[in-house]
């Protein structure tokens, strides 16, 4: 069962929630602002264009940047990885062992918990081939993040579970 | 592979939310009783085992909110109490699940009614004499209800190792 194939691209990705960045601060009475969906929405997207960027690029460092420094996350066949340098550390090796050729993800619902603060679910697939034994195959699996704004402005994966349902040999 | 509902075997959730995107609001937020919120989240753990190990899925799918959403390695998507209820049910009629113990990782509380979990199960299976264990994590959001009840509005899992109990499926010695 394909389901070890180390980072599935997604690989890369986040942490959560749980463990959100800034998650509200427990017992105390926070002023609630308006929530802008649509730009919430636009940066997660953005954020996983860069992604897939850095993934297909095999830019260990840029995917990396983009993985908050706590953030967690948990793939089936990987232990859980505990902040930036333990993904790094981890998925490092493993992108290096393979040329990927093609990722996208197929978000299925998004949520605006807050301006800083995205829920999302959805699929993905990636395309890659080992560059040991020169066989290429896809990966199609799903994922579930929490993608938070952190003070520097910027929007990073700070949860991610996500696991492989299938994995199918292609044809050169 | 597919195992189908170890998994589920657990309790989970991811946050809320799915079933209840927060609302637009500009007002000043709630104080967040975050006391009152874990009870409930692990009074909801507590009914998921109870459920589980009786092998009682109409109970276990009275525990998720109406339209959510189960991602469990192996099983297709279930999208919607109905379709969770026919998954578990299937899942329970094969196997009995003799034990099943969920053991959170961390809970975070975002609101007085909202949540999530991240954590670790295992579950003891019984299939008609073949017993095997599996151990795995779980992601779930959770969020109490217009009538005060808490469910599970997310859950994904997958098991991290399955293991077959040594003599499992062999007549017994007598």
């Amino acid at each position: 069962m394909p389901a070890r194939r180390a980072f599935p691209g997604l690989a890369l990705l986040l942490t959560l929630a749980a463990c959100a960045p800034r998650p509200a601060p427990v017992d105390e009475k926070p002023l609630a602002a308006a929530v802008d969906s649509a730009a919430v929405k636009a940066a997660v997207a953005g954020l996983w264009q860069k992604m897939i960027a850095s993934d297909t690029a095999e830019d260990v460092a840029g995917v990396a940047a983009l993985i908050s420094e706590k953030g967690r996350f948990d793939e089936r066949g990987v232990p859980p990885m505990l902040g930036r340098a333990a993904w790094q550390a981890t998925a490092e090796p493993a992108m290096k062992g393979r040329d990927v050729m093609a990722f996208s993800v197929r978000p299925e619902m998004t949520m605006a918990i807050t301006n800083d603060l995205a829920y999302e679910l959805g699929t993905y697939s990636e395309t890659s081939m080992d560059r040991k034994t020169k066989k290429t195959s896809t990966d199609y699996g799903r994922y579930a993040t929490a993608i938070g704004k952190e003070p520097d402005g910027q929007w990073r994966f700070s949860y991610l579970m996500a696991f492989v349902d299938s994995t199918v040999a292609v044809r050169k | 592979m597919t195992r189908s509902f170890t998994a589920a075997g657990l309790a989970l959730l991811l946050a809320a939310a799915c079933a209840q995107p927060a609302p637009e609001q500009t007002a000043a937020a709630p104080a967040v009783d975050s006391a009152a919120a874990r009870a409930g989240m692990t009074a909801l753990r507590n009914r998921y085992i109870a459920g589980q190990t009786a092998g009682d899925a109409s109970a276990v799918a009275a525990l998720f909110s109406d339209s959510a959403a189960v991602d469990l390695y192996g099983v297709p998507k279930l999208r919607g109490r109905a379709a969770i209820e026919a998954a578990f049910k299937a899942d329970y009629a094969a196997r009995k699940y003799t034990m099943t113990e969920i053991m959170p990782a961390e809970t975070s509380v975002r609101t007085s009614t909202g949540g999530s979990e991240i954590g670790t199960y295992h579950d003891m299976h019984d299939a008609k004499g073949k017993v095997d264990q599996e151990w795995g994590r779980y992601l779930v959001g959770m969020a109490k209800g217009a009538d005060g009840q808490w469910r599970l509005d997310y859950l994904m899992a997958f098991p991290d190792s399955i293991k077959q109990e040594q003599g499992a499926g062999k007549p017994a010695k007598k």
